[in-house]
């Protein structure tokens, strides 16, 4: 349980960092709208990264200091079958959207938006080579 | 493979509940249900201090069936 203490501190010190760090890139992210209108999109990412930054955060110290806490989120986070569960999602959901990504290709190809067709396509080809390359590191590992 | 287990038998004969039982092993109550339902073979981890807590052996609380069959 010790281990997974520190843990939990390293995340929270982490969460904080990014917090901190999104908070402060607002400002200059504004001042860059004004020359160049596609940064807005960064406001958007620099604002997601802060609100799940904080909500775990929060999470996190309320687990750090109230044992009861801590010890349903060690059972959650431990438990071998929510791991298996986690484990088998997120493999058929890495799949499914290999599958999706080639059959939007094959939409923005059929409408004839070649750029998003090839971008799409280079998704699903980048993406099963990371799960190849995972694959193989895995099994050296284990 | 299939396997079985007398994890509920066990349970019920010594009046722990299933709360108790998953707050003893570290694992979710739902965990200790997926297990006697049979939908969820545990670990070698969690067979073990399973075993530990009916102060059985491994082989007593899980039955492999093909090894019944023999």
């Amino acid at each position: 349980m010790e281990v997974y203490r520190k843990k939990l501190e390293k995340q929270k010190k982490i969460c904080g960092w990014i917090s901190l760090i999104s908070f402060f890139s607002i400002i200059p992210i504004f001042i860059i709208c004004h020359f160049n209108e596609h940064a807005v999109s960064l406001i958007h990412v620099a604002l997601v990264a802060l609100v799940i930054s904080l909500i775990t955060h929060s999470s996190l110290k309320k687990a750090l200091k109230n044992d009861e806490a801590f010890k349903k989120m060690y059972v959650r986070d431990t438990d071998e079958r929510n791991i298996q569960i986690g484990k088998m999602a997120a493999n058929s959901a890495l799949f499914i959207s290999i599958g999706i990504f080639i059959a939007a290709a094959e939409a923005a190809r059929w409408m004839n938006y070649r750029a998003v067709s090839l971008t799409l396509s280079l998704a699903a080809i980048m993406v099963t080579i990371i799960y190849m390359l995972s694959m193989a590191y895995f099994r050296k590992k284990l | 493979m299939n396997v079985k287990n007398k994890i509920q038998e066990l349970r019920k004969a010594r009046k722990v509940t299933q709360q108790e039982l998953a707050d003893a092993l570290s694992v979710t109550r739902q965990t200790i249900i997926s297990l006697e339902n049979g939908k969820y073979n545990a670990s070698l981890t969690l067979a073990h201090k399973a075993a530990q807590f009916f102060g059985i052996t491994i082989e007593e609380l899980f039955i492999f069936e093909d090894e019944e069959n023999l």
